[in-house]
């Protein structure tokens, strides 16, 4: 990976209220020429990523590590945060990210969340890596061998030009 | 028989209820919910009983000013439409009006069609302009 593929490198506070500003920095940061939609994608991306790394992460590391950059055709965004490595939140997100990949397309594992959201309104969670991977167009991916961090990528093809993804 | 007009500020989001004539839920600015978006569901579920209450016909929910909203609080949107289809007592139908400018409206209207049925009306609309004055 060359330095120059790196878009945007930041350590994030574990502030709430701060993700408005770096989803919007995403925004921004996405290579020149991409289109409005991936851009807008790669900022919601960041923020709901953002929020589960303020939500369930542990306070140490302090900071979340945040990084956009260019791999080939594709752009990436990953998001590291500290974690309990026995936490149920840590393999309440392994299994998200399964539970999505299991399906045959995003739009159906999406129909297939909100159709949890409607049966289940006091379910907690997991809306939020689905709406990555279909509303996102991301493929999501979730590392957690590095005891006491978890870090999650989100990657989708980089569409640039003025037109619709 | 109309929404009693009260005007919520949470954050960066402003809420008015009863707006436009009474019928309208006017929603703008960004919508970032923590903890399952508990105020969020008590608004949604207080609206709802208003309406079945006033028996009203049509509930308009304008989110043309909202340019974002995380995933915790559209779930609100598709719980109001589980209230919506489950109260036998609620004859309202919910009318949605978005901006085509925002993808992620235009994306995640489509998926809720499937959950309203034939008790949700999606409009997409841009923004008025206000008229300059001559």
């Amino acid at each position: 990976m060359n330095k120059s593929d790196v878009l945007l490198e930041r350590r994030v506070p574990r502030d709430w209220d701060g993700i408005d500003a770096i989803r919007e920095e995403v925004a921004r940061s996405v290579a020149a020429g991409a289109d409005e939609d991936t851009r807008e994608a790669m900022g919601m991306v960041a923020a709901e990523l953002l929020e589960n790394a303020v939500k369930f992460g542990t306070a140490r590391p302090e900071e979340i590590g945040l990084t956009l950059r260019l791999d080939g055709p594709d752009i990436e965004l990953v998001v590291e945060n500290g974690v309990d490595p026995g936490s149920p939140d840590l393999r309440s997100l392994l299994d998200r990210v399964a539970w999505c990949n299991a399906f045959a397309s995003p739009e159906e594992a999406y129909m297939a969340a909100l159709a949890d959201v409607y049966a289940q309104p006091s379910a907690r969670g997991g809306l939020g890596i689905v709406r990555i991977v279909y509303e996102g167009g991301c493929r999501v991916s979730c590392d957690a061998s590095r005891p006491g961090l978890v870090s999650v990528t989100a990657r989708r093809a980089l569409v640039t030009g003025g037109g619709a993804s | 028989m109309k929404l009693d007009l009260r005007e919520i500020q949470r954050g960066s989001a402003r809420i008015v209820v009863g707006a436009q004539g009474g019928r309208t839920v006017e929603i703008s600015g960004i919508l970032r919910e923590h903890d399952e978006g508990l105020w969020l569901k008590m608004l949604v579920t207080d609206i709802h009983a208003a309406a079945v209450e006033r028996r009203l016909e049509e509930v308009t929910v304008d989110l043309r000013g909202l340019t974002y909203c995380n995933a915790t609080a559209w779930k609100c949107f598709v719980q109001w439409l589980r209230l919506l289809r489950e109260d036998a007592a609620a004859r309202y139908g919910l009318r949605v009006i978005s901006n085509p400018d925002q993808r992620w409206q235009l994306v995640g209207m489509a998926a809720l069609r499937a959950f309203g049925a034939d008790r949700l009306v999606i409009d997409h609309r841009r923004p008025d302009v206000p008229r300059r004055p001559r």
